[in-house]
Order: C-alpha cells, then sequence, then structure tokens
C-alpha cells in the first residue's frame, strides 16, 4: 500500500469519526498553542530584558551594588545611593579609552513618572534592543532650557503633545507635596516607543535641573532665596553633581580594563558595571518564574496528550470490525497499527499547523493593540528553532501516546484474526 | 529408474512433490491432515484428513453456529496456523511461510466475504470495492489498466447502480453491502473466494439472487468459492458439499450429507 493510500485511508478515518477527533484537534491545538506562546514570550521577554540597555560598554555610578546602579539607572527602580561629582565626569570623559559619556542626573518626577536629566547626546547614544537608536514620534529633543522630552507611555497617559506645559515635581514618588511648578516645561517632543522603561520616563537637561533646583537647600526651596525662571537664565548652571553616566569605549578590549579603573578610581569611590552582564544576572534571579511558566505549560501538555490518548483508545475499541475487514483484504497487523499512528501524526500535526497560525497570526492581530492599550510590545518575528522544536517534541509525544491504541490493535489483529469478539 | 526421485504413480496423494501444472492445474483448496485445537478449549478440536477443491468449482460447507466454520475459514486465510498437517492454496503450501508472506498471499489469492458489516464504514462503496488493490499489486494488475471501472463493472453485474448508490455505506441495506463485499472479493481475480455465512442475514428472496449472482461472478472471473452455510437449501447450486462437523474430531460423527 502506498503511503499515499494510507494518508487517505487515514483521513478519511478521521473524517468518519470528526465529532471527537475535531474535540481532539481544539484540545491539542490549544495546548500547542500555549507551548508555543510560552516559549514565544519566554524568549521574548528575555531578550528586551537583556537588550534594555544596549550599545553602552558601561554604566558608572557612586559606589554600591552592581544590581542596585543597574536598577536605578536603566528601570528607575529605587533610589541612588549617593551622586558623583562633575569632576568625576570630566575625568571619565578625559580617558582616552572612553569614546562618549553620557551624564544622568536622576531625583525628579512627574505625576510619577521620572525624570532623567541629561544632555542631547543621550539622543544620540542611548540605544536599545538590537541596538535600535531612539527615534522621535513627534517634535524634537529639547533646546531651549525649560524644555522637556517625554517617553511614549508617558505622553499617551497623561495626554500629551508638543507644545503643552507641565510642571516637574520634587522627588521621584507620583505625589509631591513640592513642585516646580515655577518654573513650567514646554514638551518639545516625544519619544517612539522603545518597549524598554524609557518609556515612562521625562528627559531633561542638565542645565534644566539645574535651574529648577536654584535657591535649594536640603531638598525644600530655602525662602528668600528664589530664583525666577528667567534670572535662572543668567546663572551658570553648570552641575555640581550627577547620578550616573552612561560611557562607550574607543575599543570594545578596553571595557574591562576600565571598568577596573574606575572602580579604583581615587577622586571618590565609584562602582562601574557591565550592563549586559548584570541584565543577564538579574534575569538568572528572576528564573524561578520562567520555570513556573515551563511547568505549567508542560502540565497543559501532558493533560492534553492525556485526552488524545483517551480518545484514541475508545474510539480504537469500536473498531475491531473494521480492523478484521482490513485485515482480510490483506492488511497486516503492522498495517492495521501503522492506521491508527497515521491517523493520530495526521491529527497532531493538523493542531501543529494550527497552533503556529494561531499564534502568529493572533500575535500579527493583536500586538498593535497590546502595544496601543496596555504599553507590552511583543515583537512579531518568524518561529525560532528552539519554539520549532518544541512543537515537533510535542508532536513527537503525541506520536508515542498514539502507539499505545496502535500496539492494542496489533495485539488484537493478531490474536483474533477474521471474526473479531465484540 | 529411481523411483523416489520421480514417482511414477501416486496411490496416496504425494504431499511435498509439486503439482505438475500441465497436466492437472493445482487445487484451488487442498487440506491434509489438518489439526488445530483453540489452546484455550479442551471441547474443539478440527481435523480434517483430506479436502480439496479444484479450481473453479464451488463447495458448499455445511456449518451450523460455533461448529468452527470460522476457524477453518482463518486457518485457510492464513490468519492462524494449524498445529499440524498441510494447508495448499493454488498449489502452494503456506504453512512454512512467515506471517507477512501470508498477509501477502491472502491479498493476492483471497476474496472474502463475511457475514455482516462487511464494509470499511469511512469508504463509499467504490472505495470499498478497491480496497484489495491498495494492498495487492497482483490484484491491481489483474483488475485491468483501470480497476475503478472494473469495481463499476462488478458492481453493475451484482444488480448494483453504481451512480445511484449512496455514498455513505451505512445508508446502504444488507443485500447491498452484501453485494458490494461480493464484489470486492472478485475485483482482481482472486482464485479463491471464501464466504463466511454471506446470506444469513438477509431474507429468503435476497439470498437466492445473492448466491446467484456470487457464483455466475464467480464463474465469469475463474474464481472457487468456499460457501460456508448453515442454510442447507443453497447447497444443491454448488458442485460439492461437506458438512464441517465430520471433522469435529471432539464431536459424536453425524452420517455424511
Amino acid at each position: 500500500m502506498t503511503l499515499l493510500a494510507r494518508l487517505k485511508l487515514a483521513a478519511a478515518s478521521l473524517r468518519h469519526r470528526r465529532g471527537p477527533v475535531l474535540l481532539t484537534l481544539i484540545t491539542l491545538t490549544l495546548s500547542l498553542t500555549l507551548v508555543l506562546g510560552v516559549q514565544y514570550l519566554r524568549s521574548e521577554v528575555k531578550q528586551s530584558f537583556v537588550s534594555t540597555l544596549s550599545g553602552t560598554d558601561l554604566i558608572v555610578g557612586a559606589r554600591s551594588g552592581p544590581m542596585n546602579l543597574l536598577l536605578y539607572s536603566v528601570f528607575h527602580i529605587g533610589n541612588p545611593t549617593n551622586n558623583i561629582r562633575w569632576s568625576s565626569y570630566q575625568h571619565v570623559a578625559e580617558q582616552p579609552a572612553v569614546d562618549w559619556v553620557v551624564p544622568m542626573t536622576l531625583g525628579d518626577a512627574h505625576q510619577g513618572y521620572r525624570v532623567i536629566a541629561t544632555n542631547r547626546d543621550f539622543f544620540e547614544r542611548f540605544r536599545y534592543g538590537n541596538r535600535h537608536s531612539l527615534e522621535l514620534a513627534s517634535g524634537r529633543a529639547f533646546d531651549d532650557l525649560y524644555e522637556v522630552v517625554l517617553g511614549a507611555d508617558v505622553a499617551r497617559n497623561l495626554d500629551y503633545e508638543p507644545g503643552d506645559e507641565l510642571a516637574i515635581a520634587h522627588g521621584g514618588g507620583s505625589t509631591s507635596f513640592v513642585n516646580h511648578d515655577d518654573k513650567p516645561f514646554r514638551v518639545s517632543g516625544i519619544l517612539a516607543p522603545t518597549g524598554t522603561p524609557l518609556d515612562r520616563t521625562l528627559q531633561i537637561s542638565l542645565e534644566a535641573f539645574e535651574a529648577i533646583h536654584l535657591g535649594w537647600q536640603s531638598g525644600v526651596p530655602a525662602p528668600g532665596r528664589q530664583v525666577s525662571a528667567e534670572q535662572a537664565r543668567e546663572r551658570d548652571l553648570t552641575p555640581d553633581s550627577i547620578t550616573a553616566m552612561l560611557v562607550g569605549v574607543n575599543r570594545p578590549i578596553m571595557t574591562l580594563r576600565l571598568q577596573r579603573e574606575l572602580n579604583n578610581y581615587r577622586g571618590e569611590p565609584l562602582t562601574a558595571i557591565l550592563p549586559g552582564a548584570t541584565l543577564s544576572e538579574l534575569w538568572r534571579l528572576m528564573g524561578s518564574f520562567e520555570r513556573a511558566l515551563m511547568v505549567i505549560t508542560a502540565l497543559v501538555l501532558f493533560t492534553s496528550l492525556a485526552g488524545l490518548a483517551a480518545v484514541l483508545l475508545t474510539i480504537q475499541g469500536s473498531r475491531n470490525r473494521e480492523m478484521a475487514i482490513l485485515r482480510s483484504v490483506g492488511a497486516s497487523p503492522a498495517t492495521v497499527a501503522l492506521l491508527f499512528v497515521s491517523e493520530a501524526l495526521l491529527l497532531v500535526a493538523l493542531a501543529a499547523l494550527l497552533a503556529l497560525g494561531l499564534w502568529f497570526g493572533g500575535l500579527a492581530l493583536l500586538a498593535p493593540w497590546l502595544s496601543e492599550l496596555w504599553g507590552v510590545h511583543i515583537a512579531l518575528r518568524p518561529p525560532q528553532a528552539l519554539e520549532l522544536g518544541l512543537l515537533g517534541g510535542a508532536m513527537g509525544l503525541a506520536l508515542l501516546v498514539s502507539l499505545l491504541p496502535a500496539w492494542a490493535a496489533y495485539r488484537r489483529s493478531l490474536s483474533e484474526g477474521l471474526t473479531p469478539r465484540e | 529408474m529411481a523411483a523416489s526421485i520421480t514417482p511414477s504413480h501416486n496411490t496416496t496423494p504425494d504431499r511435498t512433490a509439486p503439482d505438475d501444472s500441465r497436466a492437472t492445474p493445482p487445487a484451488a483448496v487442498e487440506i491434509t491432515d489438518l489439526a488445530f485445537h483453540w489452546p484455550d478449549s479442551r471441547d474443539f478440536r478440527l481435523a480434517v484428513p483430506h479436502f480439496s477443491l479444484p479450481q473453479g468449482e464451488t463447495c458448499f460447507l455445511l456449518g451450523p453456529s460455533g461448529s468452527g466454520k470460522s476457524t477453518l475459514l482463518s486457518l485457510l486465510a492464513g490468519l492462524m496456523a494449524p498445529d499440524s498437517g498441510h494447508i495448499r492454496l493454488t498449489g502452494q503450501s503456506l504453512e512454512q511461510a512467515s506471517r507477512h508472506a501470508r498477509d501477502r498471499f491472502r491479498a493476492d489469492h483471497l476474496g472474502l466475504i463475511f457475514q455482516q458489516f462487511n464494509l470499511v464504514p469511512y469508504l463509499s462503496p467504490l472505495a470499498n470495492v478497491l480496497l484489495p488493490c491498495q494492498f495487492s499489486r497482483r490484484r491491481r494488475e489483474r483488475a485491468g489498466p483501470k480497476p475503478r471501472e472494473q469495481a463499476l463493472a462488478l458492481l453493475s453485474a451484482l444488480g448494483l447502480d453504481p451512480a445511484r448508490l449512496p455514498r455513505d455505506v451505512r445508508h446502504l441495506s444488507m443485500g447491498q453491502q452484501q453485494r458490494v463485499a461480493a464484489a470486492r472479493a472478485l475485483i482482481g481475480a482472486p482464485e479463491i473466494v471464501l464466504a463466511d455465512e454471506p446470506t444469513s442475514a438477509l431474507d429468503q428472496d435476497h439470498r437466492d439472487r445473492f448466491v446467484d449472482l456470487l457464483l455466475g461472478q464467480a464463474s465469469a472471473h475463474g474464481a472457487s468459492v468456499l460457501f460456508v452455510s448453515h442454510d442447507r437449501s443453497l447447497q444443491q447450486r454448488f458442485t460439492q458439499q461437506q458438512d464441517i462437523r465430520q471433522w469435529r474430531s471432539d464431536l459424536p460423527q453425524e452420517s455424511p450429507l
């Protein structure tokens, strides 16, 4: 019997039993979609997490733990332990190994969204994902002293457009009793979504940060020393200190040496970290989340395979007559068993194709909506080898499961000949 | 002349020498000294000292239910092996053959018709008829350049209009189902048709008509027919009659037919 004839026979048999077969197909498709989806999201989330910041060779801040430095400088979680001196920034910038340095000062916020005070190099040098550079969805980078650039989420959630005015609050919280409302900022531009924590930040210039803190002492405005917005423009706005800096080196080979030198800097205690390595380390800390996902997926897959086995065995029990007929026209017991296996194979292959279609079709349809409504950015990309491998593995498991009824059919057709005892 | 090499005459049938097909064609079915018992049953013993069905002839095998006719047919179809003795079909001995070879032989040379439920429920009547051509190259080749046409011709000859048959075999009447099964047993001209009570589910009119059609088409295609039934009224249509109970070594012997 030719392979095609076998497959046709198996397909006809499946069509004949379309009720239970359809239900099994749906369960299989859904669980394979889940397996595929979990793996896809896992790799996407990891990818986007580990590449939250790319193209930066070192992050330098005050002496603290590498995790802490990473969390406050990149994820804007937690607070800086200390600031570093402007002279340290200048020292780093002068190192021959250093290609560029972008200073960052943190500490203020607007309605809970943190403000990064930096310079225009930030928009040039900041890279995320696969070395994507920042793009402005509208407007331009800050130019005037009291101009602010908004991350995509900030603009969307607070409904700002270029030209709008806003006041920056002192401190990082979402409610602050002290505002810099004497020096309002005008929105000069809005960044395109990046899928990184940067979407939830605002960027102003270092000089602006200095300006709004003129006349402040110990975190509160000192009475009688207020400086108006226009007066501030006349002052020297060179900062005394910054919070952290992003450093790019000339040659990647210099990175580790520069890191060691900065960690041993005598001027003041500094911490320099490799963002990629620290991001990976942080991801590993969250590994149990990944494992939990995998366990759930395995359980779902196991359940649907058990369902498949139950359906196949039930169907097989009612097929003795058919097996006797096939035997009588010359089918060997192996052919009968193969019929069962090819039915399962057809079923699982169909389920795998449907799962691929469902996941990638669904993602293509829903990704813009997810991004628009929830700010969740899931990139659409072709399936990876690991995902296809997982699908293949699930198919292999289903085939193994189908061997059970096939084996039962084989035994039966050997022992019962042409007169099945029902 | 060495008599041991080429015996010039046989008073008892020689069981090992090949038949001289030029003189007389080998019998379609030849059984000698066959013995069989089910491993789990002490009450059932089958012993066939000798039975022969010449090619092209038809045999009526009388057997009430439980007499062992299905067992005998399973032995003949090569689905089970006898304890001892020999079965030769179209001159070929199968007792040494592997299971695979017996499956192959069955596909190539045998057509089977059961009592009822003969058809694969998810195949159309035509696809059911063509099934043997899928398992046997020999049957496919013997069914002519277009097996489909022979299948349609057989169905017509058996009184079925292929164009008017429902596609779903479950919508066929019992008589129609048995005729489709007969067409399947005959397609590709197998030498032997084994029929296991094919008329027991049919009423009198359909039964007679079915036997007429089956024997007519078997004769037209040169097939030998071994027809098992408990219905004595059919036996006169066959060239040979046997009672299976004569071969039940565990039963008291009745007078032969």
